[in-house]
């Protein structure tokens, strides 16, 4: 890693206003958690790209949990962890919608890394979307790393892989190892560790999910005439019966019921001084997978028998000697232990369970075990017993209340609770008499409201009018005690700060037992971490197994359809920016749908200004058709639903802002007209509009030439085509100037609305349209830049009246007084004419001596220095001369010492011979 | 769309509705009167994308958002029917959950026998809705007095809010404090002030701390004022909480004295029956509990009006909120109601 990158990852990650968000309602949250004892099962995402080990690593989980081996895994797997802890996990496929909808609802995300490819697009998609709909819980997990087998490249890989995932989840977040996989289950150790992480992990509430329930469903049952039945937990908080609930993916749908039924992992409430869990106590609830030999489908269950890979004695034997053999094995069957005989009868049938209990009455599987399994717990008999006790009351105290003059009065004091509950909430026909008017009080006497003078914070002293001294003594006496004890205690408080703590502590309990109080009495509300069934009628649509099955609530206002405001920007690995009036996907609440959004931003008038397309590296805002949402709900766009991962598919994030049922977005409109007749300030301007009516709604308008001049729209005339005005301006036009009409035009936006289901058909974006029919972008040439021919412009000279000269100032009057073209010419002919001579007679004379006289010195002159140059010249030319014949001298005096050295050699040699 | 048959009490249900923006379908006993009218146009005032459909037999109610016009200061006549306050104590509830602040100027009656006075509005009611918002910035001034002629004015200013608090209001406390209004117009000004000693004459048995002002309308150019006089007496209790009562004159209280005695009687009687709110504002405390956050919310009530046992069966239909009713201590959670046209930036 280079240290730009290294920089990078040190910068502490920015936090976006959501998130801020987010961390106030996290301290909020932290400070009063209502609903801290009633807990639904942890829900853990498994996350990955496909082959990074999502199924392995639930499976080994689960082993570890329970010691139990899934075979086939589908759908949602609860396990108990420990006594008042489950987990439930589920597998996440690489669906952009099934990503998605799991982010929303996620505790803990595990993210499965493959360290043997590296970071891939799901993880990054996946991290992204859990950003925008509210970060939970997220755990890294690497897996794969056996595919380095050398040790320090491993160590590099994991610190790499460690620092990226910090970056990208803003820190704080671990990353696991597992190592290397022993018969197709991660190692013990590792799945030890993994699991310790998930029992203690402090769970970081989501806003959206403390504020929308939900049941992620673990199973279905397809019943006859379309009901279908649904089986899960309630997670989120505290679920308000309603008549209808949206199926995420799928759409909105009318319940038919919606009861409490059995906890298939229920919470071990009873104190036992173990804590760690039986074996027996250890349970995993997979219906919709195969645990062990067992698996339950929408209709019926199986019990898988796998290939025999055992053989019964004696089968392979001759037949000479079957006859001995058959009665050896009915001797053998009988001494068989019992389970071995069930078992090989079970092989051996050929008609199936159902068929033989159809047969048989009160057929039992095992002792203990219920087939029945959606029995309305307990609750039906509480409830009979509830009515039937507070039919007793009424009977008993039927004259507890009393109708009159338009109010309920309590006779005694204590108002029996359960005849007004019934009053008010079971008798239909309701007491419906007036228009809302005020409550008047029927007046008594004077005298009978005495006794009401407790009531007042003097009556207390008025009770007695004569007070004993002693009792006013023995008062005091008490008084001052209970001062001294009141400053005791407040001693004891200041000392102790723990007491406080306990008073909160108290007082969440308090409120506690009222949440509890209040879902326990049949209102309609239903505890998170409750298992319910619901049924729900016409359920025409197809279930996918192993996609994940959310029913929400639909909340109040929340199913409302209109405009939405919305700050978005494009996500910065998307390839492309998003246009205007383009169809998009968007994930916003539970829901998601394709809408037709319009961009726009926000001028400093407020306007909202539209734009074309989303700027490249920037918020803007973004307004269409959509369910509406609490301010400050994350959201998503994508722009396709497919698989394909050619590029990043998560096409920009944003924020809800605003809601409306209209919003003004305005685009700009110039209107360009010309002159055709100018008088004075009054120009007659056509071609702006095309009709008389047009101008009238524009009269008065601002209008404005090219160089600015400015002016208004007067009236229509009747001279010139249709639609041409009257305009004055602060001064006159030219007729070549261009007049412009600066307008602003109100932007429709679609009502356009399609929420995704299993089988939409999406509306095409405009490049899918263009590439299904060929059809080329529009290309207009006069849009096009051409190259414009300038004729320079010759100007005439300025020129200042004279009236007009006198009257400037002296800083601006000219210094040099500018010719008219008279005077000029006048100056023209003098310069011509022959100069006239004032000189005397004797001056003439001296003036031409002395001419004559210079006359002579200059050809002295001239001669001189034509001498001069002469004698120059034949120096130089004796120098050259001299140079020429000293050279010539020296050469040959060389040449001569050449030639006497040569003689004197040859002399030499001569004389040596 | 949820249907109600068979209704004389529609002004509940359209707040319900408008709040929750659920549409609704009325089908009336018998009409109610013009004032349904008069209901129907301050609705769609306040509101964008309300749509209405009103014939003889009932109307369907389809609620928009509510905008208060972007906050500019609107002026409505409340008509003679109903006085301003009948519109007030709806409006007061759908400004907090408005886009901008609600500035309007009301036209109408301020004080008459069907309904509360707007003192009763400024004394009792708007502390009890500040109970559940305490950071609610509201005012509320009577530029006008107006019996039954209309010729009374209002101004409120009233800002939207987040969300409603859960609140618990079990205990009441002793009443500490008795304040009053006695306003009257083209009536001579010794008449007020006999009311008020009528009145001080009757609390002086319980507590000493009574104060009553008096306000006399001014006679204005150009207004023929109609005469009449009234009290609007308020218990305030050590807790913060506030009981109200009113009493006009009429033609069975024909004399200051008996007005006053009967107004103060009347307030004693409030206080003996009534829980922690009067019988009159019992309703929308429940409203308000009912639409607050999701948390447990408890109020303890004395005798309940037959209005209040329709308003529990509305929230129960449109908002799904169902009491829990122990000792007269009615609790709920609440259902979470958030401000979903207040705007964020």
């Amino acid at each position: 890693m280079s240290d730009s990158e290294e920089e990078q990852v040190k910068q502490a990650p920015i936090i976006k206003p959501h998130q801020k968000q987010q961390k106030d309602f996290y301290a909020e949250q932290l400070q009063a958690n209502e609903e801290a004892d009633s807990q639904a099962p942890l829900l853990v995402v498994v996350q990955g790209p496909k082959g990074s080990g999502k199924t392995t690593l639930i499976k080994s989980l689960v082993k570890h949990y329970t010691g139990q081996k899934i075979k086939k895994l589908v759908g949602p797997v609860t396990v108990r962890s420990n006594k008042q802890h489950r987990v439930t996990f589920i597998e996440c496929p690489s669906d952009i919608n099934a990503m998605s909808d799991l982010s929303k609802v996620a505790d803990l995300a595990l993210i499965l890394i493959d360290a043997s490819i590296g970071f891939e697009m799901e993880t990054f998609e996946y991290l992204s979307l859990l950003n925008n709909h509210g970060f939970p819980n997220v755990m890294g997990v690497l897996t794969h790393i056996d595919f380095f087998k050398d040790n320090k490249q491993l160590r590099k890989t994991r610190k790499k892989y460690k620092k990226r995932f910090e970056y990208e989840t803003g820190g704080n977040y671990k990353l696991f190892y597992l190592q290397a996989l022993k018969n197709e289950y991660y190692l013990k150790q590792d799945i030890h560790n993994l699991a310790r992480f998930i029992s203690i992990i402090k769970i970081a509430p989501v806003r959206w999910k403390t504020e929308h329930p939900f049941i992620l469903a673990d199973r279905y049952e397809q019943g006859k005439d379309n009901t279908t039945t649904f089986y899960g937990y309630v997670r989120g908080c505290t679920y308000r019966l309603n008549d209808r609930i949206h199926f995420v993916g799928q759409g909105d749908y009318y319940i038919d019921s919606f009861e409490e039924v059995l906890d298939p992992v229920e919470i071990i409430t009873t104190q036992k001084k173990h804590r760690s869990l039986k074996d027996t106590e250890k349970l995993v609830y997979a219906p919709m997978s195969s645990v062990g030999a067992l698996t339950i489908d929408a209709t019926a269950g199986y019990i898988t028998i796998p290939q025999p890979i055992f053989t019964e004695k004696n089968k392979f034997v001759n037949n000479e000697e079957q006859d001995d053999e058959e009665i050896e094995e009915q001797e053998q069957e009988q001494e068989l232990p019992e389970g071995v005989r069930m078992v090989r009868e079970l092989q051996q049938l050929t008609e199936g369970i159902d068929k033989q209990l159809e047969e048989e009455e009160d057929a039992q599987l095992l002792e203990g075990f219920e087939l029945e399994e959606d029995q309305p717990i307990k609750k039906k008999n509480n409830q009979q017993q509830i009515q039937q006790q507070r039919e007793l009351v009424r009977l008993k105290n039927r004259v507890n209340i009393k109708i009159e003059n338009g109010t309920v009065m309590p006779i005694s004091d204590t108002l029996l609770a359960t005849d007004l509950h019934e009053l008010i909430y079971q008798n239909k026909n309701g007491i419906n008499e007036f228009d809302s008017v005020r409550y008047i009080p029927k007046v008594s006497d004077r005298d009978s409201y005495k006794e009401i003078k407790e009531l007042f914070v003097t009556g207390f002293y008025g009770q007695n009018d004569v007070v004993d001294l002693e009792n006013l003594e023995k008062q005091i006496e008490v008084e001052e005690q209970e001062q001294e004890e009141q400053e005791q205690e407040q001693e004891k408080k200041d000392n102790n700060q723990k007491d406080d703590s306990q008073n909160q502590k108290d007082n969440q309990q308090q409120r506690q037992q009222l949440v509890n109080e209040l879902t326990s009495s049949n209102l309609g509300l239903y505890k998170k971490g409750t298992y319910v069934k619901i049924v729900i009628k016409d359920f025409s649509s197809s279930i996918k197994d192993d996609y994940p099955m959310i029913l929400a609530r639909s909340e109040v206002g929340e199913d409302n359809l209109g405009f939405i405001k919305i700050r978005i920007k494009k996500h910065r690995w998307h390839s492309n920016i998003l246009k205007s009036n383009d169809p998009i996907i968007i994930s916003l609440g539970w829901r998601r749908f394709q809408t037709i959004p319009i961009y726009c931003v926000q001028d400093p008038n407020d306007r909202l200004r539209f734009i074309k397309y989303t700027p490249e590296y920037e918020y803007c805002y973004a307004i269409f058709y959509g369910n509406f949402a609490p301010q400050g709900t994350g959201l998503v766009c994508t722009q396709s639903l497919s698989n394909k991962l050619s590029k990043f598919r998560i096409a920009a994030t944003g924020i809800v802002l605003e809601m409306n049922h209209q919003f003004d977005v305005m685009k700009k409109l110039k209107l360009v007209g010309e002159p055709f007749k100018v008088i004075k300030n009054t120009a007659f301007i056509k071609g702006m509009f095309n009709s008389s009516l047009e101008v009238a709604k524009f009269q008065g308008g601002l209008i404005k030439t090219v160089s600015g001049l400015r002016g208004h729209i007067k009236k229509p005339s009747k001279l010139g085509p249709d639609g041409s005005f009257r305009a004055t301006f602060e001064d006159k036009i030219q007729m070549s100037d261009l007049v412009f009409c600066r307008t602003w035009v109100r932007m429709h936006i679609e009502r356009f609305y399609r929420l995704i289901t299993s089988n939409v058909k999406l509306m095409k974006t405009m490049w899918e349209l263009r590439q299904e029919k060929q059809i080329p972008l529009e290309f207009k040439p006069e849009s096009t830049y051409q190259d414009q021919e300038r004729v320079p412009v010759k100007f005439a000279p300025l020129r200042i009246p004279n009236n007009l000269q006198q009257n400037l100032p002296f800083e601006s009057k000219e210094k040099v007084k500018s010719l008219s073209f008279r005077e000029r010419l006048r100056q023209q002919v003098e310069k011509n004419l022959p100069v006239k001579s004032n000189m005397t007679d004797k001056e003439k004379e001296v003036y031409s001596l002395i001419q004559r006289l210079n006359t002579i010195k200059n050809e002295k002159e001239k001669k001189r220095e034509q001498k001069d140059i002469n004698k120059q010249k034949i120096k130089e030319a004796q120098f050259k001369g001299q140079k020429q014949h000293l050279e010539e001298g020296k050469r040959k005096y060389k040449q001569q010492k050449q030639k006497d050295k040569f003689i004197k050699q040859v002399k030499k040699q001569q004389q040596q011979q | 769309m949820i249907s109600f048959q068979q209704v004389i009490n529609f002004r509940e249900i359209l707040l319900c509705s408008t709040l929750s923006e659920r549409a609704v379908k009325i089908e009336f006993q018998q009409y109610p009167g013009p004032h349904l009218q008069t209901m129907l146009k301050l609705l769609q005032l306040i509101q964008t994308g309300c749509k209405i459909d009103v014939n003889t037999k009932g109307i369907i109610y389809i609620p928009g958002i509510i905008t208060n016009q972007d906050g500019m200061l609107q002026t409505y006549n409340c008509g003679v029917e109903r006085s301003i306050s009948y519109y007030l104590e709806i409006l007061l509830i759908l400004s907090l959950f408005g886009k901008a602040p609600l500035n309007i100027e009301l036209n109408g009656i301020t004080n008459d026998q069907t309904d509360q006075s707007v003192d009763s509005i400024i004394n009792a009611y708007i502390p009890l809705i500040k109970k559940f918002c305490p950071d609610w910035d509201v005012s509320l001034k009577v530029t006008r007095r107006g019996f039954l002629a209309g010729t009374g004015t209002i101004i409120l200013h009233s800002k939207p809010i987040k969300q409603i608090q859960a609140t618990t209001i079990i205990e009441r406390g002793p009443i500490c404090k008795i304040r009053g209004v006695c306003s009257g117009s083209k009536v001579a000004p010794n008449l007020l002030n006999r009311v008020v000693s009528q009145c001080r004459n009757v609390f002086n048995d319980y507590i000493p701390d009574v104060w009553i002002h008096t306000d006399l309308q001014k006679s204005q150019k150009g207004i023929e004022f109609q005469n009449g006089y009234a009290v609007s007496l308020v218990a305030e209790s050590t807790n913060g909480l506030f009981i109200s009562c009113d009493c006009e004159y009429s033609n069975d209280l024909n004399n200051p004295e008996k007005v006053g005695e009967t107004a103060a009687l009347r307030l004693l009687d409030e206080i003996k029956n009534c829980g922690c709110f009067d019988t009159t504002q019992q309703q929308f405390a429940l409203l308000m509990m009912a639409i607050s956050q999701r948390k447990v919310s408890q109020i303890k009530l004395g005798r309940i009006s037959t209005h209040t046992i329709e308003t529990l069966r509305i929230i129960r239909s449109i908002f799904g909120v169902t009491f829990n009713i122990e000792d007269s201590v009615f609790s709920c959670i609440g259902c979470g109601l958030m401000n979903l046209s207040r705007q964020t930036q």
